[in-house]
């Protein structure tokens, strides 16, 4: 194939490129989504551009603000980064279940949401913790809440010439507590039937502060249920609470069918999960 | 003694660290990119394919079309269908229509885009039952009712049987299109030279594609040399013609450039595939746990061309019966035309779906009479002696033993804890045990040549497809001369210099490929001890072979110094071994097999009930293995058909859209993976004193998905009985259950 | 696989009827359409973009109707292709104008055939595509006929 691959060195130079190619040029990072499309054929750009000999932006620091995750971090760094783990284990965990330590090692967190895929993992459990993309383009630089980046299959918040530089993650309180519930209905290896995002948080008296569960997998971009999390705010959790929760989870969301499941049976693995993200925070068993 | 030793796989290094010579490296001076248009229609007259304007772009060295082909255009193990590409009709998607020849993939795909092709689409038909109704479209003028093989088993009177039965039960039990989904893709190139042609393919069967290829050319077979480098795995997807006859051509349409074809993943799917079958059993049973009668119905959905499908569904049809004792048993195997790819092989061909129904079917009968599930089993399995429903008399069987140590394995170790899975976990056990015919006419050759270094090199045309066939066949050839395996060289295939053999595949390789090579390696040894004799000065009855030396009472000679000592600098011997039964075709009645292949497998289960997932915590397996060549590798083989098998149980299935697959890749058509095995996995290869050599390359896969149902029904009283058992499908078994 | 939607539109069910035939009106209506040409009464040539993130297809094809009763239902078949990516599409489609109390519904089912590489997309994409595309497509005729 006489596909033209160019390795700008930093992001202006990147842009650069973008900007002259136009349609004709295609962003690679690791390349897990990418190589695949390419060979697929669903795409055939004549050029690549590849961020792979930008440095600098591989890193995970807690600032006072949040973590910071560049781009260009590999997932498996992202997975095992020791403060990533201490910041938030259970995103640390949702890095870990992706595909598989092959797939870790290439693909990269700009690429993995960038590429939009409906059944990936990061995007639910970073929607839930309020995440925010760092997108830079020919004008600058604008950060775009997750929960508005995706807007479709395979369609984000990004500009023709824009590139997403890094991750933004705000500080959780102290008392939070999330979890992460990856649900593969075929192999174990494959990608998710239902992901489930979960961020909790609760006063000394086990009354609940805060709730935040977004879908994944199921539904074309990560959803939040608003009405349902509200039911929890200044309650306990009990078994009773937990299933209205989940049950309203269950009933609003738009499911959809494919290989891993039909349509109702994701409203069934909603409930299911959204259930046993609940108890997970509320026990507080990771 | 070289068999019985785990002696590390000759090329293990080269496969790990990726320095093996697949078939996709290979490189010829000149070599061109070839690329393959395909139907995008289901069933449809091809009107025009008009390579005009594609034939004007810069690189494009050749396209071959139907109108290129004459008479000898068309292939078929049995029925000869199949064009090399078609000619005016196409009937599945995917079907190549043209192929391309040009010197970059890009001139190529710009090739294909101008392709002025004009179909005139036909009514299609995807479901077996449904193509065999009237009014539904015909595919071949041959066969109006689509039906192009019925295999047909009579023994007993049926009619009698099932009147003495007690309980009469009749299920259905379905598998669904899959694939065979080796890592490596079908890879094929050849050179044409004017007068013949060489071609290096991935095949599991060399010489059935030399044959086939000098037919489609017209010329001899010995103008065609095919070359068959290490498979990343076959499968039976290898086994049978593939790609080859359309390479070919095109290499004869370039006018003597090379081409090699390389498919993608997604080609493969439109390639070869497992057939989807439908499986009716009906079973008469006494109250006294025996049986009386089973009647067979076996829909065979073969897709648009018979293919090797002539040769498979009589073996589907001796393989569907099952091991047990049985008076009366009637068999009606159809092999049925369809708009979708050409059926083939599938590790364990045809027998996945047929153990899958009768299997899945003793539970049933078990649980509705109230037996034990196991002690059904034990008191009805074959015994040597017994006869089977061919009329043949089984020998060396030992199903009750693979039975009783797959149940052992379960009940040795403590069940280990769920893994990760909450919500309300139920355990089940279960079982499956199955038996299989090899091929039953078929020839294997050898040749080995000792040099005057002491090593020899052995010529074979067992392909070497990840199972270690050549190890084994090294360790063999070491032992049938007594000489160091270190000393064995295992070259091949390649028909210009290994010998003939029928095909790698069935499982038959240990058994009929090392029985020629025992074969040979007796006769060289012989005819070593024979150039010895005068040398020690002893008579040849006294001599035998030990460690590369002709060894007397008190006396040795080397290999090498008899060669020398007789002024030869090599010595070379051939050998063969073969076999011919058959069945009458109208009742099915003979010898189906030269020894039967049989295995059992025992799994425990945890079944989410708010989920329906099923994951398999242990799971033990039990092969016969005869006379094991290679402890360690045989082990691998048992284990690596149980991790296979759990993809057609829990996950694989081609999920179709107007017989177009939408999940041709390996994101959407799910296999296992690592992190599928169960936690336990043991497997056992039982052998027997006498034991000869036994095939092990398929023998603990069917058992897996019965298994796994069966382990299902145990734990939540559900039974599926359409294959893939997915977690969906449990959790509305559960609910279905729940509402009744 | 099916595809099923109804729009709403203010405006009255004649003008919307003649809207769908007045060829270079209704073509700057329909998202993605490069190029229409009538070939005559019942039949018509054109190009059409359809855009899932990255991947762009381009189909050439042809348009029959084969029921035409004016103002309320119509039906035909569409048979394209893009050679790019080695895919086709075959459609039977039939539409159904009715009077309502905000003006015109609009309502459609197509049996949409899907050939070739694009079909590894599957259902969901595939049907929120098609989303997508009737909802501009409902924008673009209110565009032009509410004013």
């Amino acid at each position: 194939m006489s596909i033209d691959f160019l390795e700008p060195t930093d992001f202006s130079e990147a842009m650069a490129l973008l900007s002259e190619y136009g349609d004709d040029a295609k962003v690679i990072a690791g390349g897990t989504s990418v190589v695949l499309m390419l060979q697929q054929k669903l795409i055939a750009p004549n050029v690549l551009v590849s961020l792979g000999r930008i440095e600098g932006w591989d890193y995970v620091r807690l600032e006072p603000d949040g973590l910071h995750i560049g781009a260009l971090t590999h997932l498996r760094d992202a997975e095992r980064s020791p403060v990533l783990r201490q910041f938030c284990p259970a995103l640390a965990y949702t890095f870990s279940v992706v595909g598989n330590v092959r797939v870790r090692n290439q693909a990269t967190l700009g690429g993995n949401l960038s590429a939009a895929d409906y059944a990936a993992d990061p995007p639910a459990m970073l929607t839930v913790l309020g995440a925010r993309a760092r997108l830079l383009g020919p004008g600058g630089t604008r950060e775009v809440p997750l929960s508005e980046f995706f807007l479709g299959f395979y369609t984000t918040a990004l500009e023709p010439e824009e590139i997403l530089t890094e991750v933004i993650i705000p500080v959780l309180p102290e008392t939070a507590r999330a979890a992460y519930f990856k649900y593969t209905s075929l192999s174990a290896e494959g990608r998710p039937c239902v992901a489930i995002g979960a961020l909790a948080d609760f006063d000394s008296d086990g009354k609940c502060k805060d709730l935040r569960i977004a879908v994944g997998a199921a539904v074309e971009t990560p959803q939040r249920v608003e009405s349902a999390e509200a039911l929890a705010y200044g309650q306990t959790l009990t078994g009773e609470l937990v299933a209205a929760i989940s049950e309203e989870y269950a009933r609003t969301l738009d499911t959809l069918s494919d290989v891993r499941g039909s349509a109702w049976y994701r409203k069934e693995m909603i409930r299911v999960f959204v259930k046993r993200a609940l108890e997970e925070v509320r026990d507080g068993h990771r | 003694m070289a068999i019985g030793k785990s002696v590390p796989m000759l090329d293990a290094l080269a496969r790990v660290t990726g320095t093996l010579d697949y078939m996709i490296n290979l490189r010829l001076p000149g070599m061109l990119v070839g690329k393959i248009v395909r139907s995008l229609a289901p069933h449809a007259r091809l009107l025009k394919v008009d390579p005009t304007d594609a034939l004007l772009v810069p690189g494009v060295v050749a396209i071959l079309t139907g109108a290129d082909l004459g008479e000898n255009a068309f292939y078929g193990a049995a029925i000869k269908d199949q064009g090399v590409v078609a000619v005016d009709r196409v009937r599945y998607v995917g079907e190549p229509i043209a192929a391309i020849a040009a010197e970059s993939e890009q001139a190529a795909e710009e090739a294909a885009m101008l392709l002025d092709v004009e179909y005139e689409e036909l009514p299609a038909v995807f479901d077996a039952q449904e193509a065999i109704q009237p009014g539904t479209p015909v595919l071949h003028e041959n066969y109006p009712n689509n039906i192009f093989i019925h295999s047909k088993l009579r023994h007993g009177d049926l009619q009698a049987a099932f009147a003495e039965a007690d309980e009469i039960f009749e299920d259905t039990f379905t598998s669904p299109l899959a694939q065979q989904a080796s890592l490596e893709p079908h890879v094929a190139a050849a050179q044409w030279d004017g007068n013949g042609l060489t071609m290096w393919t991935a095949s599991q069967a060399p010489y059935m594609v030399r044959r086939v290829v000098a037919g489609i050319l017209g010329v001899e077979e010995k103008s065609v040399r095919v070359i068959v480098p290490p498979l990343g795995g076959g499968y039976g997807g290898k086994g049978h013609i593939r790609i080859e006859p359309l390479v070919a051509a095109m290499a004869r349409k370039t006018g003597g450039q090379p081409v090699k074809f390389v498919l993608s993943r997604a080609e493969e799917f439109v390639t070869v595939t497992k057939h989807a079958a439908s499986i009716t059993l009906k079973t008469g049973v006494k109250r006294d746990g025996t049986f009386t009668a089973r009647q067979v119905t076996i829909y065979w959905n073969g897709g648009a061309y018979a293919d090797a499908s002539p040769l498979l569904v009589p073996q589907g049809m001796v393989r569907s019966v099952g091991p047990y004792r049985i008076p009366a048993v009637h068999v009606d195997s159809y092999g049925i035309y369809t708009n979708l790819p050409p059926a083939g092989a599938y590790r364990g061909a045809m027998s996945s779906q047929t153990t899958w129904a009768y299997e899945s079917q003793m539970d049933i009968i078990a649980r509705k009479m109230g037996w034990d599930p196991l002690e059904f089993r034990l008191k009805n399995l074959f015994v040597s002696g017994d006869q089977f429903a061919t009329g043949e008399i089984l020998h060396d069987v030992h199903f009750v033993e693979c039975l009783e140590v797959s149940a052992k394995g379960l009940e040795l170790s403590p069940s280990p804890g769920g893994r990760g899975v909450r919500g309300e976990g139920k355990r089940g056990l279960g079982y499956g045990v199955m038996m299989k015919s090899t091929v039953s006419t078929s020839k294997s050759q050898a040749r080995m040549k000792l040099a005057d270094d002491g090593t020899v090199t052995l010529f074979t045309s067992t392909v070497e497809m990840g199972q270690g066939a050549h190890t084994a066949m090294a360790q063999i050839t070491a032992e049938a001369l007594g000489l160091p395996v270190e000393m064995v060289r295992v070259v091949g295939p390649d028909t210009e210099v290994t010998p003939f053999d029928s095909i790698t595949s069935a499982s038959r390789s240990t058994n009929m490929m090392g029985n020629a090579v025992m074969a040979t390696g007796a006769a060289l040894t012989k005819r070593l001890i024979e150039l010895a004799a005068p040398l020690l000065e002893t008579p040849p009855e006294e001599l035998r072979s030990e460690n590369g030396h002709v060894v007397a009472e008190e006396a040795s000679i080397s290999f090498t110094d008899v060669l020398k000592r007789n002024g030869l600098d090599s010595l070379e011997e051939l050998g063969e071994y073969a076999t011919a039964f058959k069945v009458d075709p109208e009742t099915g009645q003979g010898v189906s097999t030269p020894h039967w292949h049989q295995g059992a497998g025992a799994a425990e289960v945890d079944v989410d009930t708010e989920t329906g997932r099923v994951t398999v915590l242990r799971y033990t397996a039990a092969s016969f293995a005869g006379r094991v060549v290679n402890p360690r590798l045989a082990q691998l083989q048992n284990d690596g058909n149980v991790i296979f098998g759990l993809g057609p149980a829990v996950m694989e299935e081609i999920v179709l859209d107007g017989g177009q697959p939408t999940n041709p890749n390996l994101a959407d058509y799910a296999i296992p993976s690592i992190r599928d095995i169960p936690a336990e996995l043991v497997s056992v290869c039982i052998e027997s004193e006498q034991g000869e050599l036994h095939g092990i390359g398929e023998m603990t896969l069917p058992p897996v998905a019965p298994a796994i149902a069966n382990a299902i029904e145990d734990a939540v009283g559900v039974r599926i009985k359409d294959l893939p058992i997915t977690a969906e499908k449990v959790l509305r078994a559960l609910r279905e259950k729940s509402e009744r | 696989m099916q595809i099923k939607d109804s729009f709403v539109i203010n405006a009255s069910q004649e003008k919307v009827w003649e809207l769908l035939f007045d060829i270079p009106r209704l073509s700057k209506c329909v998202p993605g359409i490069e190029s229409v040409e009538v070939v005559d009464e019942k039949t018509y040539r054109g190009k059409l973009v359809v855009k899932v993130g990255p991947i762009k297809s381009q189909f050439s094809g042809v348009v029959t109707l084969t029921e035409v009763e004016p103002p309320q239902h119509i039906a035909g078949s569409v048979e394209g292709d893009d050679k790019a990516s080695a895919s086709s599409v075959k459609a039977g489609f039939s539409g159904t104008l009715t009077s309502v109390a905000a003006g015109t519904e609009a309502a459609f089912v197509v049996d949409l055939n899907l050939r070739g590489r694009l079909a590894q997309f599957g259902g969901p994409v595939i049907s929120a595509t098609a989303k997508k595309m009737t909802a501009e497509f409902a924008k673009n005729l209110r565009a032009e006929l509410e004013h």
